[in-house]
């Protein structure tokens, strides 16, 4: 046999392999599960997994799960929701996300899971999702990481980390606040936020004339402060937890600076005001419902919340309740409960405006049409911009 | 036959001929592949925040009613968006921008420099500030300058103009004695709108540039001079920006005959029988005066689209089709109702014939009035010239370029150009080149010829 006809014995052999032992390999789970829905009748099944107790997410998606069952349900049936908690456990993040997705990836009519609060549980829970063929919507967890993986199931339903500090830059350009201050802890998702809010921020010709990052235990940043006195600006920019937020704020009105503090992602104002009082005027931070809008549907939410839960919603509430309808749209638009037939809906044709805002989905799954509104404190008060206005 | 002359390197190449085939087939297969993962499949708008709740409300009209995805709107404001709208013609850049000026000379040069291509120029309609009382108040006719005086928080001190003082002034006759004997009672629009930045960005700002007191303190303080010439009273007995649905509005201006109202110009048309307009610097408000750019607190809303995305952004056609739509900006059009000053139908009917078509708009020449208008002064600026500045950018597109027909386009477009000598120069290098290697490729394919036949052997 020549030297040129033993070159292709591997090749050859290879292909044999494949098309010869497919069909005797069991089918993949995610296609188990999509017959299983094709041919499942009883109630649709949705995983909800979220942190107890951090906020009202669980009471907006119920509320949707009420307003969707009496109107008849979707497709005929009524929805269900598996509840499991993801407050972070032994194992630490991949551990819970493990552990939860695998929890919620064993009820074999589960169609579809909405949640997973932090990035770090998110992330890892959307391999197990897309290998089970599980459609998955992220509401809160906003690394851009979580759709760079190509996945055919994850969607994510809040601004990522780009494009929210892209918001955050435009709405600094349009407050006319020039030159940012940045100050951020050393974190990797603070360092993304940093990151993406400094070049979106460049890109629009304003001017970041200080950087600064600190561990998460530092304490005391009043020397940072003092450096900052020797510059001129309008405004800091601050991605770090709430406890740094918070003392930071503190000092920095401690040692005079009443200037605009942007905080760099979703946190709620009220702990700053409880806490700090007046020292908090003039914090901002986005928000995704904007309580003021006078958009009819975002009243209705509002008043059948309070109605509901006797509280007023909070963007967790809002974001559940706005997933759950987005899913239902979804589903009756594919006239479908087979997770990659609403998926593809999702990516490539939805347009659907909720309490939250638009809907669509770039190809990867992430979300590019919602605009976030600003929520500021102003004497002790929580007023909000929205980029209409 | 014909002797070798470069021999080693084409028969290496011969010999893993098959190789680099492999390896083009994966290239080919691999870039569009690429292309694909990067392909756009919604329209992507930028620009100025006056014209950003127009559009917002036609991308939300968009996305519901037609099969098309919701486009991306983000109000980054003019420049921000010129910057990115100009940077090259890519999917990557914006389809759509929207601007409350015309585009510049100089922008569309910045676009044409930069291979962006055809625009389309589509001219929707202004946004405007009108100021209305009931028809028992007398005909009023302010100037800039007093209407400044009526309503910025801060105001020269009537008794020391350079001093900078809590607005004093509570009646008309206080602010010029040809005013009316009446308090000054005016209903404006709700805090943080659209229509109060615009009053803001023109009534205040260009009444403030009427009062020299108020100007010295440009040179002195440019911080206090912008807090001065931007911010509106807040003794609301005076001046008092109000959320009033049209009916109230009418209702409020009836009940107190002496108060002013600034509103939308769709309400002074709907209540026209009701109400009297104020003229601003003599000007009465009216559509044409707005063309004229002769109304001092109206501004116009342009769109620019970009020819070359068309073929590369699903929905990009339609919704320019849906934006110029008699729907939209039509006199019963939706935008009207936010407050859009329509254009009179046969404007309209052009533009909708401008979208049919795609017609490409000509390069932008300023009249003397947006030059005035722009440098904020009477003095007559000559205008640039446009060809000089297009055959710049024609010149900074081409000269870099190894193609001989960029060069033979330049001359036959500017064949009495600034740069025609080097344009010439140019052609003759880049063709005398590539008559040489023409003739190497001569040679390379002889040589093949011959090689060829020896392997076959």
């Amino acid at each position: 046999m020549s030297r040129r006809a033993l070159r292709w014995i591997g090749p050859g052999l290879l292909l044999l392999a494949l098309i010869t032992g497919c069909d005797r390999m069991p089918a993949p789970p995610a296609e188990q599960r999509a017959a299983r829905l094709a041919a499942d009748t009883g109630p649709i099944q949705v995983g909800l997994a979220w942190n107890f107790g951090l906020d009202r997410f669980l009471d907006g998606a119920e509320l949707a799960r009420r307003q969707i069952n009496e109107d008849g349900g979707l497709l005929g049936r009524p929805l269900e929701f598996v509840i499991v908690d993801d407050t972070l456990g032994r194992g630490g993040a991949v551990g819970t996300a493990l552990r939860v997705s695998t929890e919620l990836a064993n009820h074999p009519r589960l169609m579809a899971v909405i949640g997973h609060y932090l990035s770090d549980v998110a992330i890892p829970a959307s391999v197990t999702y897309e290998d089970e063929g599980i459609l998955f919507l992220a509401p809160s967890a906003f690394r851009t990481s979580l759709t760079r993986h190509g996945f055919r199931y994850t969607f994510r339903t809040i601004p990522n980390s780009d494009f929210l500090s892209r918001q955050q830059a435009i709405f600094a350009h349009g407050q006319e606040l020039r030159r940012i201050a940045i100050l951020e802890t050393r974190e990797s998702w603070t360092e993304e936020l940093a990151n993406a809010f400094e070049t979106s921020a460049l890109n629009l010709d304003l001017e970041i004339i200080f950087r600064r990052s600190f561990f998460t235990h530092h304490r005391d940043f009043r020397d940072i402060f003092a450096d900052l006195s020797a510059q001129r600006f309008d405004a800091i920019f601050l991605a770090s937890g709430l406890d740094t937020a918070l003392r930071i704020v503190g000092q920095a009105r401690e040692m005079g600076l009443r200037i605009p503090i942007l905080v760099g992602h979703f946190a709620g104002l009220e702990a700053f005001e409880r806490e700090l009082s007046e020292a908090a005027d003039s914090v901002l931070a986005p928000v995704v419902i904007n309580p003021e809008s006078e958009d009819p549907r975002v009243q209705r939410f509002i008043n059948e919340f309070q109605r509901a839960f006797l509280v007023p919603p909070d963007d967790g509430a809002a974001q559940g309740y706005d997933a759950v309808m987005l899913m239902a749209h979804a589903i009756r638009r594919s006239a479908s409960t087979i997770p990659l037939t609403v998926a593809t809906t999702l990516r490539y044709s939805v347009s659907w405006r909720g309490v939250t805002g638009r809907h669509s989905f770039r190809r990867d799954g992430d979300i590019y049409t919602k605009m976030v509104s600003f929520s500021v404190l102003s004497n002790g008060e929580i007023d909000y911009i929205s980029p209409s206005d | 036959m014909v002797k070798s002359t470069i021999s080693a390197p084409v028969i290496e190449f011969r010999r893993n001929r098959w190789w680099w085939g492999i390896g083009l087939c994966l290239l080919l297969g691999i870039v569009p592949v690429g292309l694909a993962q990067q392909s756009r499949s919604f329209v992507n708008i930028v620009g100025a925040q006056a014209a950003y709740r127009f559009l917002s409300q036609v991308v939300e009209r968009f996305g519901e009613t037609t099969i098309y995805k919701y486009p991306l709107i983000e109000a980054t404001g003019d420049e921000a968006g010129i910057t990115m709208f100009c940077l090259e013609l890519a999917v990557e850049t914006p389809d759509i921008l929207m601007l409350d000026r015309r585009m510049r000379l100089e922008e569309y040069a910045r676009c044409a420099r930069n291979g962006v291509g055809e625009l389309i120029e589509m001219f929707i309609g202004f946004e405007a500030v009108v100021i209305v009382s009931g028809t028992e108040m007398p005909p009023l006719d302010l100037d800039l300058g007093e209407l400044f005086l009526a309503l910025a928080a801060t105001v020269p001190n009537p008794s020391n103009p350079q001093e900078i003082v809590e607005n004093p002034h509570r009646r008309w006759q206080a602010i010029h004695s040809r005013l009316p004997d009446a308090p000054i009672s005016i209903l404006g629009p709700p805090t943080g709108s659209a229509l109060e930045r615009l009053l803001a960005q023109r009534g205040l700002a260009l009444g403030c540039q009427r009062l020299e007191a108020i100007q010295a303190l440009a040179e002195t303080n440019p911080v206090e001079y912008r807090q001065v010439c931007h911010r509106l009273r807040e003794d609301t007995e005076i001046y008092e920006p109000v959320s009033l649905h049209n009916d109230t509005l009418l209702e409020r201006l009836m009940e107190n005959p002496s108060q002013l109202a600034l509103t939308t110009y769709g309400f002074l048309q709907d209540y026209r029988d009701d109400l009297r307009h104020v003229l601003v610097d003599s000007i009465p408000p009216s559509v044409t005066v707005m063309q004229e750019h002769r109304y001092p607190l109206a501004r116009p809303l342009y769109v620019y689209l970009k020819v070359g995305h068309l073929q590369l952004i699903p929905g990009l056609r339609e919704f320019a089709e849906e934006l110029v739509s008699e729907e939209t900006v039509g006199r019963r059009g939706y935008l009207r109702d936010l407050g859009l000053v329509t254009l009179p139908p046969p404007d309209l009917e052009a533009l909708i014939r401008t979208v049919e078509l795609m017609s490409p708009m000509e390069p932008p020449t300023p009249t003397t009035a947006e030059i005035m208008a722009e440098a904020g002064t009477d003095e007559e600026v000559p205008p640039e010239d446009p060809v000089l500045t297009l055959d710049l950018a024609a010149w900074e597109a081409v000269k870099n370029s190894e193609n001989i027909l960029m060069f033979q386009l330049y001359l036959e477009k500017f064949p009495e150009g600034q740069f025609l000598e080097m344009a010439n120069r140019r052609l003759e290098e880049l063709q005398t080149a590539a008559a040489e290697a023409a003739a190497v490729a001569e040679d390379i394919e002889a040589l093949e010829d011959d090689s060829g036949a020896g392997d076959d052997g």
